[in-house]
Order: C-alpha cells, then sequence, then structure tokens
C-alpha cells in the first residue's frame, strides 16, 4: 500500500502529511506530527481521551482515517494557548483543580470548548451530557463541571488552594507520559498471550516470527527464569510463561519490531504448543483437591494462597454476653483500576563495549509505574543485573489507584528485548491487555456475625472471608490480612475473630485497588450495620456514633490511633444531607443512605522488612534562591509533587513558583517506596519536611548572627527571613541563602521517614498497623426507578479527616474522585468470566474494553460535595494525613443503605446492577404479595 | 495500541464514482460511513476488507430536507449530529431526534451516519472482541476464523442454527415506527423499499442489500395530522452504550384515550427490529386503560425472543421490552402533541 499525500490545516498551519489509507488520525497526529496531546486510552472510541476538533467539533480520532479529513482543520490541545497565554477553558481548569492526571484533559477541554462556542453559558446538565463521552476516572466530574461554568468568567480570586505543579503541562499537552516517549531507532514490542487458562506449555517455536522481515527480537519466558513477586513471601511469577500459563491473557513470548504492525504480524507466527490442563475458575473449584494444583509449591492440599485465623479476646464470651446477635452474608464482585492511561514501558540498554553482557552495560527504563523502586529491585533480579546499572523514571503518570503498584510482564520484556537488540524498546498495553494484567479488587464472600447490646454497642464481631486471589500472589497476602485487620475500625470493637483466605484461579491475577482489602468488609459491616440498627429501632446513623473509635486509643488487634474526626466527619453528613428530616422520609424511590470508614496513612512496616525508612528527600538550595525537592514519590495523578513543594515552600518561607520536584526517578531521587497504600503525603512529607527544616535551621542560624537576634525570632515568609516582632528587620531568602552558604557549604539537606514501632507483637500483627488513620463519612441520595432496576445516585455528601489538609483543591478532588470510583464499583463495574460450556471451558474475561468494563460517566456521576474535617495529626507532616483511599470505602454500603431507604430492598452482592436491583424488588413484591394473601386468610 | 490492518480507501467525489467503486470486483469491498463501529471491528482483527470506500465527499448524501410532496429526506451520509440538531426533523418528528441523540457519545454523533446506523452490524457478547479474544473462544457463526475455529457454534446458544447477534441500531425501531422508506441505489439503478424490507432477522445477513448496493437516503412519509411517536431505550449508563433493549412507537390518539394506527417496533433484542402486530391489534381502537396497556406491553414482550448474547439476562431484557413499550405508550398518550 502506497502512502498519499493529503493537505489539511492542524492547528492554524497548513500541512502536506503522506500518510497510508489505514492510518487514523491520532497515530498521524501523535507519530507524524509529534502532537502528543492527543492521548490513546481506549483506541476504539470508548473513553475520549483521543477527542480534537475537526472544524470545530469534537470527533474521535483514534475512529478517524486521516484521508477522511484532507482539507479539513485539526485543533489539537497543543493550540489552544496562543502566544504563551492560556485559553480561559485552561486557565479555569487549572483555577478550579479540574485535572488529576490530566490523561483525559486534553479531550475534556477541547470537547468543552465546542460546547462553549454552542452555548455561552451552559447549564450543568448541558455540561455533563455534552461530556459525557469524556471518560475522567480521577476527579469525579465535579470539578471539571466547574471549571466550565466558569471559563468565561473573570479569575479575580486567586485559587484557593496552590494549583499542581505539573497541571500546566496537562492542559497544554505538553506533560509526556510514557507511550508520549520515542527515541532513535526505537522497536515496538508485543507480548504473545495464552488463549487457555490452564496448560501446560509443551513447545515454542518462534522461528518463523524471527524471519518476518522487520522483527529484530524475539524472546520466551525460559530467557529469564527467575521467578519474582512485589512480596518477599510470594514470588511466584515470572516474566513470561515458562512451562505452564495460568490465565487467559498470561505472557507467553514477545517480539520487538521496527513498527507496531510488524511486532502484531509477528505474534501470530509463533507457535505454541500447549497440553491443556483442567482450569480452577472459581473459589469453589480452589478448595476441591482433585483439581491440579496452580501452584504446586504452595503448603496447601487444594488451591489455597493463604490462609489467616486470628482472634483477638474471647468472641463467643462477647456473643454471649450480646442481647442481639445478627449473621449476614455478603459478596463483593470483582473489579479494577481502569486508570486512562494503559501501562507502557520503554527500555534502553546501551553497553559501552557493544556487549550484551547486562553486568556491562546501562538500562534506562521509563514506565507508567507508581513504584519505581520496586521496578528497579525487580528489574535488577530478573535480570540478574547490578541494580547500580539500572535507572528507572517515572515519566508524568496517567492515573494507577493500585494498577501500576508493582512488576509488570511489560517491563522486563522491553527490558530484555532492548538488551537482545542493542535498540530501545517500547511496549505499550492494549486496552484488553490492561484488562487482563488486572491487580484490582479481589471477589470476595463474607460472613460476618456481631452481638449488640440493645443501646448498638457492638460486644463482639466475627469475620469470615474467602478472596479469590486469580493466578499469582500479587500483594494478595497483605489483602488478606487487610481483610481482617481493617474492620476493627472506625467502631469499638471489643472482642473480635477472623479467618480469611485467598484462593488461586485461573483468572487475571487480583491485587491492591484503592482501599486495598478494606472496602469489600467495609461494604459488608455497614451493610450488616444497617440492618442491626432497625433491628433495635435505631437511626444508622446513631448506632455509629455509639461505637466510635476514640482519639488516642487502641483497638483490640493493636492498630494505634491517633487523631481521629470521624464523629466529626458523620455530623457532618447527617447535617449537609439534611438526615433527620430526610432519612426514612422520602418518598418512595428515593432514599439516603449512611456509612463510615477508616483507613491507613501508609503501611507501618515496609513490604521488605529491612528496616529502612520508607521515604527519603534531598532539599537544595541554589544560589538564584530556587529551591529543588528531589525525593522517590510518585505523583500519579493526585498530585504529591505539589504538596511536596508547598511544605517546602512554607518551611522556607518561599513562593512556590521557586520551587521544584523532581521525583521518581531512581537514578536522582532518594528512595521512596511508592505511591501506593495512601503512603506519599505522610511519609514523604515528613521526609521532605525534616530536609526543608534542617535548611532552615541552618539560614535560621546565619541570619541570627546578622541581624543579632535570636534564633526563635525569626520568621521565613514571602521570599524574607525577617523578625517577629519587627519585621524591619529581614534579609531576602537569597541573601539568607547565600550568607548560609558561606558559613555552611553547599546548602543541600536530607531527610527521611521511618514509621514508629507499631502493632502487636502476635503473627499477622505487621498488616494493618500505620502511623496514621484517616476517617470518611458518607450519605448517599439515591433515585430508583422500580420498573427497570437502575439505581440513579444523586447526590453524595462526604466528610473526610485528612488531619490537616495542605492542598484543599487536592483533597477534595481525591474524595471526589474515589466517590466515583466507589459508585462504578457499587453499580455498574464487575469482572466477570465465561463460564464452561461443552464447547468452550471458560474462564475468559468479558468486559475486555471500556465499551463493557462500565465506568460512570459524567452523567453517571452525581455532584460531590465534600466537607474536610481537620484533625492536625500529631505525626503527619503539618499534622496531614491520608485522602487518596480511605474516600472510597463507604461508598458502596451508603448507595445499599439508601437503596433501601428508597424501595426497602437489602442487597447483599455488589455491584447491584439494574438487574439484580429489579430481581430484589420483585421478590419484594411477591412476598409483599404472599403476606397479604396471608393477612387476607387470617382476617377470615 | 491496536493498529488496523492495511486496507486502500476509495474516496469518490461524485455519486456515478461511487458506483463504480461499488461494482463488484471479485475482491469485495465494503462502505464506510462515519467509520464510529466499522474501524473498531477492523482493529479488533476483522478481516472486512482490503478496500473500503468512504462517500464522505459526495454532498448530496448528506442532505436533510423537505421534499416538494412533504416527505422527509436524510441523506445516509449525514451525521447523527446533524440529523439530531436539524430543524425539519425536530419540527416533523422530535421523537427520531431524540432517538439518535440517545446513541454512543457527543464525539461519536459528530462523526457516525444515519446510514451507518440503519446499517450497523449486528453484535454480540462472543463477537465483539479482539482477534485474541476470540481465537482463545474459537469461532462461531458470525465468525469463521480459518485458523482457530469453524463457524458452526453459537456461544450464547449453542444449538442454535442460526446468529442471532442483536440490532443494535437506537435509530431503526423509531425510523421503522414512523413508516421510513430507504432509497437502494447501485450502478444499476435505484429501488425505493419500506425500511421494514430492508432488514432480515438473520444475525449474519440483516441487509437486504446486494453486492454493489447503497443506502442512498431515508425518506419519512409527510408527518400525519395527529400522528405521535416516541422511542425508548435501557442501558446500563446512560451515555456511550449500545441499548439493552428499545422501542419505537408511533400511532395517533383518539379522543386522548384511545389508540389507532399504532406502530410498536422492539429493538436491540433481535438481528433485526421486530413489529409487534398482535399488541398492536390488541390495543389499537380500544380505551387505553392502564390494564389495557399493560396487556399490550405484555403482548409485546411475548413476541420476541432474546437471547443471552448482549448484556442482560433473557427474563430482564423481555421485562425490559415490556416496561419499555408501556413507558412509551403512555407518554404517547400523555404528550402535548398532536
Amino acid at each position: 500500500m502506497s502512502k498519499q499525500l493529503i493537505t489539511l490545516t492542524v492547528n492554524g498551519e497548513p500541512s502536506e502529511l503522506a500518510v497510508e489509507s489505514h492510518w487514523t488520525l491520532a497515530e498521524v497526529l501523535r507519530e507524524q506530527l509529534g502532537l502528543t496531546g492527543v492521548k490513546i486510552g481506549c483506541n476504539a472510541g470508548d473513553c475520549g481521551a483521543c477527542t480534537v476538533l475537526l472544524d470545530g467539533k469534537p470527533i474521535l480520532s483514534c475512529l478517524t482515517l486521516a484521508v477522511t479529513v484532507e482539507g479539513s482543520s485539526i485543533e489539537t490541545i497543543e493550540a489552544l494557548a496562543r502566544n504563551g497565554v492560556l485559553h480561559p477553558l485552561q486557565k479555569s481548569f487549572l483555577h478550579h483543580g479540574a485535572t488529576q492526571c490530566g490523561f483525559c484533559t486534553p479531550g475534556m477541554i477541547l470537547t468543552s470548548k465546542a460546547i462553549l462556542a454552542s452555548n455561552g453559558t451552559p447549564p450543568e446538565n448541558v455540561i455533563r451530557d455534552q461530556l459525557s463521552g469524556n471518560m475522567c476516572r480521577c476527579t469525579g466530574y465535579t470539578k471539571i463541571v466547574e471549571a466550565v461554568q466558569n471559563a468565561n468568567q473573570e479569575l479575580d480570586d486567586p485559587p484557593r488552594s496552590p494549583i499542581k505543579v505539573d497541571a500546566v503541562g496537562q492542559v497544554t499537552g505538553g506533560a509526556k507520559y510514557t507511550d508520549d516517549l520515542s527515541l532513535p531507532r526505537m522497536l515496538y514490542g508485543k507480548i504473545l498471550r495464552s488463549p487457555h487458562a490452564h496448560a501446560k506449555i509443551v513447545s515454542i517455536d518462534t522461528s518463523k516470527a524471527e524471519a518476518l522481515p522487520g522483527v529484530v527480537a524475539v524472546m520466551i519466558g525460559s530467557e529469564l527464569p527467575t521467578k519474582y513477586g512485589v512480596l518477599p513471601a510470594s514470588q511466584d511469577e515470572t516474566a513470561l510463561c515458562i512451562d505452564r500459563v495460568r490465565f487467559i491473557g498470561d505472557g507467553v513470548a514477545a517480539v520487538a519490531a521496527v513498527d507496531e504492525r510488524t511486532a502484531q504480524e509477528a505474534l501470530r507466527l509463533i507457535n505454541v504448543l500447549y497440553e491443556l490442563l483442567p482450569p480452577v475458575l472459581s473459589m469453589e473449584d480452589a478448595v476441591r483437591t482433585d483439581l491440579p494444583k496452580i501452584h504446586p509449591e504452595t503448603k496447601y492440599e487444594n488451591n489455597a494462597a493463604k490462609q489467616v485465623e486470628l482472634e483477638f479476646g474471647n468472641a463467643e464470651e462477647g456473643f454471649a454476653e450480646a442481647d442481639y446477635v445478627r449473621e449476614d452474608e455478603f459478596h463483593y464482585g470483582a473489579n479494577t483500576h481502569a486508570m486512562l492511561e494503559p501501562h507502557s514501558a520503554l527500555a534502553s540498554f546501551e553497553s559501552p563495549n557493544q556487549s550484551k553482557s547486562c553486568k556491562e552495560g546501562h538500562l534506562t527504563l521509563w514506565s507508567a509505574t507508581q513504584v519505581p523502586h520496586y521496578v528497579h529491585r525487580t528489574l535488577a533480579k530478573v535480570l540478574e543485573m547490578p541494580a547500580s546499572h539500572i535507572r528507572v523514571i517515572k515519566p508524568h503518570l496517567g492515573g494507577g489507584f493500585g494498577g501500576k503498584s508493582e512488576p509488570f510482564a511489560l517491563e522486563f520484556c522491553a527490558a530484555w528485548l532492548s538488551i537482545k537488540s542493542g535498540r530501545p524498546v517500547k511496549i505499550t498495553y492494549t486496552r484488553e491487555e490492561v484488562f487482563y494484567s488486572h491487580r484490582g479488587r479481589h471477589a470476595t464472600k463474607m460472613q460476618l456475625k456481631t452481638g449488640v447490646k440493645k443501646d448498638g454497642s457492638i460486644t463482639a464481631v466475627q469475620y469470615k472471608a474467602m478472596l479469590d486471589g486469580g493466578a499469582y500472589g500479587s500483594y494478595g497476602l497483605v489483602t488478606t490480612y487487610y481483610s481482617g485487620q481493617l474492620l476493627t475500625l472506625p467502631y469499638k470493637v471489643p472482642r473480635y475473630k477472623f479467618e480469611s483466605t485467598r484462593f488461586y484461579t485461573n483468572k487475571p491475577p487480583s491485587g491492591p485497588k484503592r482501599g486495598h482489602g478494606a472496602v469489600q468488609p467495609r461494604f459488608a459491616f455497614e451493610a450488616h450495620l444497617d440492618r442491626i440498627a432497625e433491628h433495635l429501632g435505631l437511626d444508622p446513623a446513631e448506632i455509629r456514633l455509639r461505637n466510635l473509635v476514640e482519639p488516642n486509643s487502641m483497638t483490640v488487634n493493636s492498630l494505634r490511633i491517633t487523631s481521629c474526626g470521624v464523629k466529626e466527619c458523620i455530623e457532618a453528613v447527617m447535617k449537609a444531607s439534611g438526615w433527620k428530616e430526610k432519612h426514612r422520609k422520602l418518598p418512595r424511590g428515593h432514599g439516603l443512605g449512611i456509612a463510615a470508614s477508616a483507613y491507613i496513612s501508609g503501611a507501618g512496616k515496609e513490604i521488605n522488612w529491612l528496616g529502612l525508612p520508607h521515604s527519603g528527600a534531598v532539599v537544595k538550595i541554589d544560589r538564584g534562591g530556587g529551591v529543588t525537592v528531589f525525593c522517590g514519590a510518585s505523583d500519579i495523578g493526585q498530585g504529591s509533587s505539589t504538596v511536596l513543594a508547598q511544605l517546602t515552600a512554607k518551611t522556607l518561607g518561599v513562593d512556590i513558583s521557586h520551587v521544584r520536584v523532581y521525583e521518581a526517578d531512581t537514578d536522582l531521587t532518594p528512595v521512596d517506596l511508592g505511591s501506593y497504600s495512601s503512603r506519599v503525603t505522610f511519609m514523604a512529607g515528613n521526609a521532605v519536611l525534616r530536609a526543608a527544616e534542617d535548611l532552615i535551621g541552618k539560614i535560621f542560624d546565619t541570619v541570627a548572627e546578622k541581624l543579632q537576634t535570636a534564633k526563635e525570632n525569626l520568621v521565613a515568609r514571602s521570599n524574607e527571613i525577617f523578625v517577629n516582632d519587627d519585621p524591619t528587620k529581614q534579609v531576602s531568602f537569597i541573601e539568607a541563602a547565600r550568607l548560609a552558604e558561606a558559613k555552611f557549604g553547599t546548602l543541600s539537606a536530607v531527610g527521611w521517614y521511618t514509621p514508629p514501632p507499631l502493632g502487636g507483637t502476635y503473627k499477622g500483627a505487621g498488616a494493618g498497623p500505620s502511623p496514621s488513620y484517616s476517617f470518611t463519612a458518607h450519605v448517599a441520595k439515591v433515585e430508583v426507578d422500580e420498573e427497570t432496576g437502575h439505581v440513579k445516585v444523586s447526590k453524595v455528601w462526604s466528610a473526610h479527616d485528612c488531619g490537616k489538609a495542605l492542598n484543599k483543591t487536592l483533597v477534595e478532588g481525591q474524595i471526589q474522585g474515589s466517590v466515583h470510583m466507589g459508585i462504578g464499583e457499587a453499580l455498574t463495574e464487575e469482572m466477570n468470566y465465561t463460564r464452561a460450556t461443552k464447547e468452550t471451558p471458560g474462564g475468559l474475561l468479558k468486559a475486555t474494553s471500556l465499551l463493557d468494563y462500565k465506568i460512570p460517566t459524567s452523567i453517571d456521576t452525581p455532584p460531590i460535595d465534600v466537607t474536610i474535617v481537620e484533625t492536625i495529626d500529631p505525626e503527619g507532616p503539618l499534622g496531614a494525613k491520608e485522602a487518596g483511599e480511605g474516600p472510597l470505602l463507604a461508598v458502596p454500603p451508603a448507595i445499599a443503605n439508601a437503596i433501601y431507604d428508597a424501595v426497602g430492598i437489602r442487597l447483599s452482592s455488589v455491584p447491584f446492577t439494574q438487574e439484580k436491583v429489579l430481581a430484589a424488588l420483585r421478590g419484594q413484591a411477591r412476598s409483599k404479595k404472599a403476606i397479604s394473601e396471608t393477612t387476607e386468610v387470617s382476617a377470615k | 495500541m491496536m493498529r488496523l490492518p492495511s486496507f486502500d480507501v476509495a474516496i469518490p467525489r461524485t455519486m456515478p464514482e461511487l458506483l463504480e467503486n461499488l461494482r463488484p470486483n471479485g475482491l469485495g469491498v465494503k462502505i464506510m460511513a462515519g467509520g464510529t463501529d466499522l474501524l473498531v471491528n477492523m482493529k479488533q482483527g476483522f478481516h472486512i476488507s482490503r478496500r473500503l470506500v468512504w462517500p464522505g465527499r459526495i454532498e448530496e448524501l448528506r442532505h436533510i430536507n423537505t421534499q416538494i410532496g412533504g416527505e422527509i429526506s436524510i441523506g445516509a451520509m449525514a451525521t447523527l449530529s446533524d440529523v439530531a440538531a436539524s430543524d425539519v426533523v425536530k419540527t416533523s418528528y422530535p421523537s427520531l431526534s431524540k432517538a439518535v441523540l440517545s446513541i454512543a457519545t457527543p464525539a461519536v454523533r459528530n462523526r457516525a451516519t444515519i446510514g451507518g446506523n440503519l446499517c450497523l452490524d449486528t453484535r454480540c457478547y462472543f463477537y465483539n472482541e479482539s482477534e485474541f479474544w476470540r481465537s482463545s473462544l474459537g469461532g462461531c457463526l458470525k465468525l469463521n476464523i480459518p485458523t482457530h475455529g469453524t463457524g458452526d457454534v453459537c456461544h450464547s446458544a449453542p444449538g442454535n442454527a442460526m446468529c442471532s447477534a442483536v440490532s443494535s441500531s437506537d435509530s431503526a425501531p423509531i425510523l421503522l415506527a414512523l413508516g421510513a422508506s430507504v432509497e437502494i441505489q447501485s450502478a444499476q439503478g435505484k429501488r425505493i423499499v419500506p425500511l421494514s424490507d430492508f432488514y432480515a432477522n438473520d444475525g449474519m445477513r440483516f441487509l437486504n442489500l446486494a453486492t454493489g448496493e447503497l443506502l442512498k437516503r431515508i425518506i419519512l412519509p409527510v408527518s400525519r395530522y395527529g400522528l405521535r411517536s416516541a422511542h425508548n431505550k435501557v442501558r446500563s449508563r446512560q451515555s456511550v452504550d449500545f441499548p439493552l433493549a428499545n422501542v419505537g412507537i408511533a400511532g395517533v390518539v383518539e379522543d386522548g384515550r384511545v389508540f389507532t394506527y399504532l406502530r410498536i417496533y422492539v429493538g436491540a433484542i433481535q438481528s433485526a427490529p421486530i413489529r409487534v402486530p398482535s399488541a398492536e391489534a390488541l390495543l389499537n381502537g380500544r380505551e387505553a386503560t392502564t390494564v389495557l396497556i399493560e396487556k399490550g406491553a405484555e403482548e409485546a414482550a411475548s413476541c420476541v425472543k432474546p437471547i443471552q448474547n448482549v448484556g442482560g439476562t433473557v427474563g430482564y431484557r423481555k421485562r425490559m421490552v415490556a416496561m419499555l413499550v408501556k413507558r412509551t405508550l403512555v407518554q404517547l398518550l400523555t404528550s402535548a402533541r398532536d
């Protein structure tokens, strides 16, 4: 197929381009014109990230052939700012904090531009409707809608909180994500995946693929046989499968070729011979002992991966003491992160002697990861290469939510293919591969038994969980513990017993997703508690208030509570929602539900138990007054770099514009364990704070001498150091820094954070303790369509105790995003698999696109009202603790409880799909009918 | 990124040139309208054709106007956005405008066309998946994958001899209810057929369109005095999603309480929109009481035969048909417009 010349106007400039007929506009814009602000989130028209304007109208460039836009005018995000001045929409997005990871932002802004062009002051419902093809996974849309509504307003006031330090790049298309990077002579890699859920690999023949022109390197699993896993205790993965495949989508071989189409073609030429094994597709299968073990090396007879049993106090005594004991069963379906940016890794291996020996060369890996440090460690292990020869860099990241918090096959494959070929290799997953990579929420079956006194006070809780872990360990050991350990918050549980078992199954591996381990039991417990309250005739809010843990206390399983504002959270959402006036009082079909939760601010124990700091930072001051922060913490869109910049700026008394943060680069930045477990603000924040305090101490020493005052009298603010009670005595920050440098030498300082010893002494006490816990309460309002079963969440009121909101806009964004994700989990998102039939063995993931995996759109996500509760944590940086994950936990139960308030059905299985709701309503109608018939009979 | 396989694209500038391009040549050609569905399928490795013809440059295929006789004519290449926003359509048939606005997303509608939506490939859980996915499952009736499986199995309903992939167009049921016709043209000439004759209830060959033929335009009859119409759909999200069930109903309401001339079409259940004459007969000419409407709705649901091949179980989708018919009839009764 020969290329043809087309002319079109791109961003106001006439362009003549040679394109092939089958190239999409997205490919041409990104790869020929370098306009990488055009994002590819799904490449199938389901996410809107690739939106561009075609003659002023938004279209999807991934579904438009370049040859069909000849003569047209195309506008991408890159051209929105004119002569260096941002477009009002771009300014408004910055001002309102409407970007988090920024991956949806270009498409979102371009669509918004078209909305404003046809409707100067659109109402909220029009904006939500018109943006409904642009998925955002971070913000919950609330701030985006605000930004669009107010785009034409003059922005007189400064923004309430500092603007994200990376946001300008996000709104202009300048931010480079991993897939936006390319290097000279770069090859494209692809991974061949297993079509079988469980099979032995008999042989792999790659000769035909190797012979295909354009293919440069091919690899199979036996080339990298070293096992790895993110947790030291579950090293059960290899870069590619060697002798056995464990789920449909497991990697088997990989190729690198001159372009992606050739790589795609080469995969078809690899011949793998499999010997099928019976698949283990459910937890019912997994408990059987007559099916093959997925990991034969485990100590269990069946496919259990980890079993935990712990008891604190005597639960039976507690039940005996209770006035009412209730038992319920719950199920939580599997769901996944669906971050908009697919995983991507670019590897470049350079060897001084043209030698392919790993020992000599140096490898640089750019990867869309939440955990550069773990990727770094694991690459060294698997590649058998000195870690000192490896550099891992996380570029701008398009959302993670836990889905990028361990090493993935593409990182090893890109690296190894680069080593083999001597050329840079980039692998970007397709949306379908992202679904197979999974590591999301474990499907969980749960049994709860709770004893209460008449006044609602809890006497004992017993919990039993079965977790569907999928094919590999991932963080599953931790999930198994968290499932039970975190259930003792936020209510006082005087006696507690739990049993938690994770199973291997032949499905994509489950792992950590926002609210790791705690989301499923929190749903179960909050729904359970609502039923208990009803039995006792108590207001559901009241039973919660009566059982709350208190500040500076210890749970029965030795979790140390310091700051705690859960009571304030519950009271805040009751007030904001008009709980007392509305609960149980709305017309049928409308209802309110409440739930509360707590979550860790980072894990007290580092996963490798090495006794090393969890986070480290270097802060240096330049002679020009610039301050540079180096910290391994990964900004994954949540704004951690902004928070670190703020902490530094505040401590040194300089404007935040003078602070630059270099993050997540294993060569440049001290180790931070990564962005997971809601640990970054707390831990990296403390590390940076410590370094900045060290520096300001030196500066104060110097200035005190010069101004002839005591160090304690000095204040650093507004780029000056001055005497507190006589501000005329001052030295500029730049001068102060120079004086300090003259006195102390080059100005830089290190800081680090290691949590204090926490937790009990029993086996398993390491999982659950955190230096601090956040607390949340939500009230959800729903409208249930009793004819379709559709549940519309029409409003959510949230209150969250984050200790101290270092950046209110970012905190609100985290809460609103968590609520969005919680609504998706509660109503529409689920990982389902094909069942075994006569024709097929089953185990094939049914939703492998963003069309079939249903994340809520801007129409399906309600306005989310946020109250921030501040409790000033004694150990958090300036009193701060987590906000990124905790606010998700109580969303599904608040919705479940609201559905009950609306229509009187108790749902025990997440998600509450339309179908399940309708079935429950029909069941209710039948039993009502039966009751009324019985009553009639007895009346006669 | 999933890359498209290589193919040629012909972009004719005139109708004769277009028809010339469509002439059977033994290699097969495929017309691409908006491409918003076709290109997804091609990225998923359906080996549709090595040659696409895109009629997007032919102005006459994009018209929306009122003809001399009062009929409304819509060119097949008019975009869904243009159809929905057209004053001609909004004035005479707002129900069509509303139905079109329920399709996909705003950006898709700016590119997707009304002709493309009427010719939308039928959908199935086991079909609209990637090449890898299908290779894992094996071939099916609708999709013969030479290397991976023969085409004699239906994964939705093992034992079925005929493919039941679902007609998922949101414009078809309402256009059918409104009595639309389509003009079909080939190098040999043109024919105008009722839209109802355009469809076949067969997941594989769901269009009565011969090789070399093209759906040129849609013709809506003169809006009859007193005709009311409405479209409704059920889906899980309020944007993006294809329908789990939809209905298009048109009819006259006499004295504000008696339906006559009802045409009820149920879409997204079988391989073509299904008309339910027995339900129409039950409803026509009688006072539209709640009981009668419910009976009519149940009758409509009993006439359609979903299988489990898109989201939702068979039972749920049948119930949704009854609900939609009921809801739409009530809407017709209470709508102010005559």
